[in-house]
């Protein structure tokens, strides 16, 4: 078994990569439908799905849920592939081999996946209701899943008996390789779930998004592939449903404008006064125990169905008005909102600034109930900076100021970044007001839902949720590209 | 000599026993008035601010309560702000009569079970998920950890409602990959059932599961590396070392996650509208509770549209139905909220 030893791996690889090739040729199915015949082949699928596609005048709407699940795999197996590489790369045979046990899995996966998306559409042609499998010859199917089986299972039993008959001491794990493999069993929960409930899902919705999608009452749906549309115009070709969202439809890019500008305005507001918070709750006072618990409670109350309800709510923006006017005309002197614009007014303050400034005030309350886990993470930040600092500083004699801009910040400054991106995706994922009050929706969100589930345009609901997932991801880059530059990392763990 | 001893007895430095001049002294007098009389400045100002802001957010609750006991009569009086004239909860009993009695008494569809339920279920499988997740990346140095954790952030960055759709297209005709159709020839269909809470929980996948998975991150990072090193020389494995020696040390961070989780399912609506069609819970009841009210109310008599003023007090009363458990739950627990935050700092 010595020459087991001396097999090249990815020789190993190679050959099995053929054979498996070879296997997607092979005679999968054939289809008569209306006197023509047609023979598919696996291989030809994987590249009809993408290509020849529009030859097949029959298989054409059929292709396109087939391709789209047959990608998601291959994107699957080809993270399996490379991470197996790596991993026997730097941690030996053994490894790799396991890793491309797992790999063998999302193949067989991927088989199973192909062969029903093909079922199913057949089913589709023959009996065009729900997805029998009556019609189709499971046996050709059966046979053809064997081969493949056999043909990874072959490598698998390859790579395992490598490792078996070949001298121990090459091959043995190290501490340090058994913790690897112990954290990527920790990580697994998440991993199958990425895959699973993610991935799947998120390029399901690209496809759509570039689709014209008939839903079927049986919950069934056909797609029809209208990526590169002709355009209203007629002489320029762009994204049939990117098109409607963004030129056709009358609201969807106002409210867009308006969640990125309310975005714009909040951010700032939100992480400056998180961070103040938190420092100020770092002091130790009397009663800071409930002060605390004050501070975290929105977050358990304005959360979900309660801040839409209080986003809605009429009698108390009413109340709170009325509060203030009566604050107002009282001629007391509290700092009212309406008081204090005169107040700044009077002084002068060019009224930009005021606007700004009465802006603030007025959404005093949605700021404050919007970083409860902000303040959360910058106080745990607060926390963990080493105390041999401040002892330090005051040695030399730094002032509590001092300390403040040149230990507190310093330290705490990659925390901005996380509560940046925390921010960012919570103002554009919860109820965020768009457009004034008069506005039907309660956000852009809103607004999709209604233009997917309530018109049953799916197609142009999704490409608007993808122009908006874009629109958030490359102002997120943006700030978090130009904030990075001002951290400062202490230590690099 | 003599007249050193007498102004020695009259200007003393209190802490150093020097002896000083009566301008020295003065000033140093004042400097001390100064700093204290700064010291309580700082204080007052701190209360103030303080002070503001818990009341910016008690505020709405008090609002809330005062709208929900008043009487109908009291709602359209001007001269009612805050403390009703007439005390009453007639509302209280309308709507538990008309809407909610049917919902609350049956056994099937129950919507307190099933909000129960549902909550419970996601905060403990999400939960588990994200402390093992989490403790994963904390704690174990492996190739390809940081494109991982990248992933966990994507996770987090797209917005759910993006993928809504085929979310419950996929619960809907739910296959692990392919194999149940390929072996059954069928697909589950798993919405109105608890399962698709526990398979995105049990996967990491629930609302802000990558938030969680952060800040276990974070807090096992900081525990000390001699703890587990100590456990596994006196012999335990992995799993032994992190059920027995790094569990007990983050229960309070444990208890914070399970409050998020538990909170934001029991309020949440996004979760609930794709999975659970006919499954009645109870956010989903209360959204559209003033409707339901309204519709329910009128139904002998013709159709209108429902008073501002009332559909604003039912609203808040919904408000409170499904903020008050979740009130009581977390005043049990904010003390493991607080003290998370200050576990947190364990390492110095």
């Amino acid at each position: 078994m010595k020459f087991l030893k001396k097999l090249p791996y990815s020789l190993l690889v190679t050959v099995c990569s053929i054979v498996a090739i070879a296997c997607m040729f092979f005679p999968l199915v054939n289809v008569t439908n209306g006197g023509k015949f047609f023979t598919s082949y696996t291989g030809w699928k994987l590249i009809s799905g993408i290509d020849f596609a529009a030859s097949l005048d029959i298989l054409r709407d059929s292709t396109q849920t087939v391709t789209m699940d047959i990608g998601i795999l291959i994107v699957a197996c080809a993270i399996l592939a490379t991470v197996a590489f790596f991993i026997k790369n730097k941690y030996g045979l053994r490894f790799g081999a396991a890793a491309s046990g797992v790999g063998v899995l999302a193949s067989v996966l991927l088989m199973v996946e192909m062969n029903n998306g093909l079922a199913m559409k057949i089913a589709q042609l023959s009996a065009d209701t729900q997805y029998s499998f009556t019609s189709w010859p499971k046996f050709t199917f059966t046979i053809w899943l064997f081969v493949m089986v056999g043909v990874f299972a072959l490598q698998l039993v390859i790579g395992i008996l490598a490792n078996i008959f070949s001298p121990i001491n090459e091959v043995q794990t190290t501490l340090v390789q058994k913790r690897a493999i112990t954290g990527y069993l920790f990580l697994l929960p998440f991993i199958i779930g990425f895959l699973l409930f993610f991935l799947t899902p998120v390029v399901k919705s690209l496809v759509f998004s570039l689709s014209i999608v008939d839903v079927h009452g049986t919950g069934g749906y056909t797609i029809t592939n209208a990526g590169w549309y002709q355009a209203a115009t007629g002489t320029i070709y762009v994204p049939y449903n990117y098109y409607r969202a963004l030129f056709v439809d009358v609201n969807f890019s106002s409210y867009l404008l308006t969640s990125i500008t309310n975005m714009a305005t909040t951010l700032p507001l939100v992480v400056i006064f998180s961070f103040f918070a938190a420092v100020l709750l770092n002091r130790s006072f009397k009663g800071r125990g409930f002060v605390r618990a004050v501070f975290f409670m929105p977050v358990i109350l304005t959360s979900g169905v309660i801040l839409a309800i209080e986003t809605s709510d009429v009698l108390m923006t009413a109340m709170q008005a009325s509060f203030q006017n009566q604050v107002a005309s009282s001629g007391s002197s509290g700092m009212q909102a309406f008081e204090l614009q005169t107040m700044l007014t009077a002084l002068n303050i060019p009224e930009k600034i005021v606007t700004v400034v009465m802006a603030v005030v007025n959404n005093l309350y949605s700021i404050i109930s919007a970083s409860g886990v902000q303040i959360l993470v910058f106080l745990a930040a607060l926390q963990s900076v080493p105390r041999s600092l401040y002892e330090a500083s005051s040695i030399e004699g730094a002032t509590g100021w001092e300390d403040f801009w040149k230990i507190t910040l310093p330290m705490v400054s990659p925390y901005f970044v996380v509560n940046i991106v925390y921010t960012v995706v919570d103002c554009f994922t919860s109820a965020a007001k768009i457009g004034d009050k008069y506005s039907s929706y309660s956000s852009i969100l809103d607004f999709i839902y209604d233009i997917s589930f309530v018109n049953m345009d799916y197609g142009l609901g999704s490409a608007m949720s993808w122009i908006y997932f874009l629109c958030i991801g490359l102002i997120m880059v943006v700030i978090v590209a130009i904030v990075n530059k001002f951290v400062f990392y202490y230590d690099e763990r | 000599m003599s007249t050193t001893t007498e102004v020695k007895s009259k200007y003393i430095d209190p802490v150093t026993h020097e002896v000083l001049t009566p301008e020295e002294y003065r000033t140093r007098q004042k400097a001390k008035i100064k700093k204290k009389l700064g010291k309580v400045g700082v204080g007052i100002g701190l209360f103030v601010i303080v002070f503001g802001i818990c009341f910016i957010i008690l505020y709405p609750l008090f609002v809330k309560f005062s709208v929900a006991i008043r009487s109908q009569a009291d709602l359209y009086d001007t001269t009612v702000i805050y403390i009703p004239k007439h005390l009453s909860l007639e509302t209280f009993k309308s709507i538990w009569d008309l809407v909610l009695k049917d919902q609350v008494v049956t056994m099937e569809n129950n919507i307190i079970v099933n909000t129960v339920w549902t909550s419970l279920l996601a905060a403990v499988t999400q939960t588990i998920a994200c402390t093992l997740v989490g403790y994963g990346f904390a704690r174990f140095k492996f190739p390809g950890k940081n494109v991982v954790f990248a992933l966990v952030i994507l996770c987090l960055v797209v917005p759910p409602q993006t993928i809504q759709l085929t979310y419950s297209l996929h619960m809907q005709n739910f296959d692990f990959f392919g194999i149940v159709n390929y072996l059954f020839c069928t697909r589950v269909n798993l919405l109105d059932s608890a399962l698709p809470f526990a398979l995105i929980g049990l996967t990491a996948q629930g609302y802000k599961n990558g938030l969680y998975i952060y800040m276990i991150r974070q807090n096992f990072r900081n525990l000390p590396k001699e703890l587990e090193e100590a456990a596994y020389v006196d012999g335990a494995g992995n799993l032994r070392t992190f059920v027995q020696v790094m569990l007990p040390s983050a229960v309070s961070i444990l208890v914070s996650i399970f409050l998020f989780a538990f909170v934001w399912q029991w309020t949440d609506t996004y979760y609930s509208g794709v999975f659970l069609e006919n499954t009645k819970v109870m956010s989903k009841v209360l959204n559209s509770l003033a409707q339901t009210y309204w519709v329910a109310f009128k139904s002998a008599l013709e159709q209108g549209n429902i008073p501002n003023a009332l559909a604003s007090q039912i609203n808040n009363i919904g408000s409170i139905l499904v903020a008050a458990p979740l009130l009581v739950l977390y005043i049990f627990t904010q003390r493991f909220f607080v003290e998370s935050v200050e576990r947190s700092g364990i390492v110095g």
